[in-house]
């Protein structure tokens, strides 16, 4: 029971590190709060569908979903929050929620309100280990996490690009005074968010066989969350905060038999983190 | 090398920098002197691009550089060592010397430069994996020049790198930034410590509330007893 919970709260959190990870990359870099990030992650599912109903092949729907979700986020901040970077922050910020809802209406009225279904034929049989069972979509969500975050982790400490977002993100007039051109690593920042939005939103499809217009919703907030517990801005803190959150909500549904909301679950452990660590668990000043 | 015509600085309605001139030739020493709100930030700022000019021009070996964004004069020979440091604190301290050589393309120019950095500060090298943000103040300051240094640029431009510094560190920085300036390196050094700054220099500007009051030689300031009352103790 307990390897149980852990697998399927692994599972969770993977999602969410992945939908979070890029909210807290373009905060990072752009200092606002990118709410129709959640818009880019149900396109990335609605992509991921409609690439598999042409190809059968997952892989090349993945792929397809992350990159036009990472083209997508580059066109958000070119033509949306480009503009309004030098106003209040309440502007992007206003603007970023009616994009998100402008793009759920755009779905709906492209691909229909109902759920759509995401049906995929695994052949693979469930790993089983002890009393605990890994099934096949579990293993795809695992190993695409991975996958993305070692090359992610690799991205950003590794490569000459990765470390000039970083640098972008820790002081962007700095790295300006050193060479760095920050508007395309801005650019940059926000494909690498977007793609593995896209990535997230085409494993949630597959993970609960259902695609639907507002299936950003709770994972706006969720998102929000989870990188205010991780310390907004940390890379590690969100990829943390978003696996506590995760391996939280499976073990309240399964042990604690409390009336309680699962999705209000990540709004109490932050604000439970924030009482001790203002600044959420990686964060600084 | 730098020619600045008539340059003001605005904050909204309010005029930091009250349309000044001067220049900076190539191998020269240059410093701008002045007290807490003079506006020497508001000048160095403004020429590294992080700051539009309201008014003014500024020419960098002959070309007019007043709208090109930090990055492009980066690209054209021009480094800073700006106020309060500024260094990538959750980097190490090889990866903010790499950031400064962030323009060179070639891997064995670049290991030549940090070896060279490395050489001039050792204590550098022996913390070269350590995170920017957990150096003494006098470490970050020698990082922060090195990092500049990394870049090679011709022109430097420095903002009280002394500042609040124990007095064994600040004779090492006026040491540094001298031997950088007798290996040819052009250096316009903003200063509140106008003693030491003068005596290195070898001309310089003394500014009050966006003007400059004085100028002139090193020497000829540091014997002007207006200067020496108002900021050489006497
Ligand atoms: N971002 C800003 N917005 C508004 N006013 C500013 C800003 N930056 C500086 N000022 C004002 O411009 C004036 C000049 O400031 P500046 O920082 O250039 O002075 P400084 O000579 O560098 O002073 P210090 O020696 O204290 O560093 C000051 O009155 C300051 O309050
Ligand atoms: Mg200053």
């Amino acid at each position: 029971m307990l390897g149980q919970q852990l697998i399927n709260g692994f599972t969770i959190g993977s999602i969410y590190a992945l939908i979070a990870l890029g909210l807290t990359m373009v905060y990072g870099v752009l200092k606002i709060l990118h709410i129709a990030h959640a818009g880019v992650y149900a396109m990335g599912a609605y992509i991921g569908l409609w690439v598999y109903r042409l190809v059968p092949n997952l892989f090349l729907a993945m792929l397809a979903a992350m990159f036009l979700s990472g083209v997508a986020g580059i066109l958000i901040e070119r033509f949306l929050y480009k503009s309004m970077l030098d106003k209040s922050r309440i502007v992007p910020l206003i603007a970023s929620i009616g994009l998100f809802i402008a793009m759920e209406e755009t779905f709906r009225i492209i691909a229909g309100p109902y759920v759509k279904a995401f049906s995929v034929h695994f052949r693979q049989k469930p790993w089983i280990l002890g009393s605990a069972r890994i099934s096949a979509p579990q293993m795809l969500v695992f190993g695409v996490t991975i996958v993305l975050l070692v090359l992610l982790w690799w991205v950003i400490t590794r490569t000459r690009m990765g470390k000039a977002l970083r640098a972008v993100s820790m002081d962007r007039e700095m790295a300006d005074a050193l060479g760095v051109a920050t508007e395309k690593i801005i650019l940059l920042s926000f494909f690498i968010s977007s793609a593995l939005a896209g990535a997230a939103g085409v494993l949630v499809g597959v993970f609960y066989n259902s695609v639907y217009p507002t299936m950003g919703d709770i994972p706006a907030y969720k998102a929000l969350a989870i990188i205010v517990l991780g310390g907004m801005g940390s890379i590690p803190g969100t990829i943390l905060g978003a696996f506590l959150i995760g391996i939280s909500e499976t073990f309240l549904i399964g042990y604690v038999n409390v009336p309680l909301p699962r999705d209000a679950l990540a709004f109490i452990v932050m604000i439970a983190v924030l009482m001790f660590r203002p600044y959420g668990l990686l964060g600084k000043e | 090398m730098l020619d600045v015509r008539n340059l003001e600085v605005r904050y909204g309605e309010f005029r930091a920098v009250h349309g000044v001139s001067f220049t900076v030739e190539d191998g020269e020493l240059i410093t701008i002197i002045g007290a807490n709100g003079a506006g020497k930030t508001s000048i160095l700022r403004t020429l590294m691009g992080f700051q539009p000019a309201y008014r003014g021009t500024i020419t960098l070996n002959g070309k007019e550089i007043t709208h090109l964004s930090a990055h492009e004069r980066a690209k054209l020979g021009i480094g800073i060592a700006p106020e309060g440091r500024r260094l990538f604190g959750d980097m190490d301290v090889q990866e903010n010397l790499e950031m400064g050589g962030y323009l060179i393309q070639d891997k064995s120019l670049l290991k030549q430069r940090l070896e060279a950095v490395y050489a001039r500060f050792p204590v550098l090298k022996s913390r070269r994996n350590q995170r920017a943000k957990t150096l003494s103040g006098g470490e970050q300051q020698m990082l922060a020049i090195g990092r500049t240094l990394m870049g090679d640029p011709p022109l430097v431009l420095m903002d009280e790198v002394s500042l609040g510094l124990m007095p064994k560190y600040v004779q090492e920085v006026f040491r540094i930034i001298k031997e950088l300036n007798e290996e040819g390196k052009t250096i316009l050094l903003v200063e509140q410590n106008a003693k030491k700054a003068l005596s290195i220099a070898h001309r310089g500007y003394v500014l009050e509330t966006g003007r400059f009051r004085w100028e002139g030689e090193a020497q000829q300031l540091k014997d002007n007893p207006e200067v020496q009352r108002a900021y050489l103790g006497g």
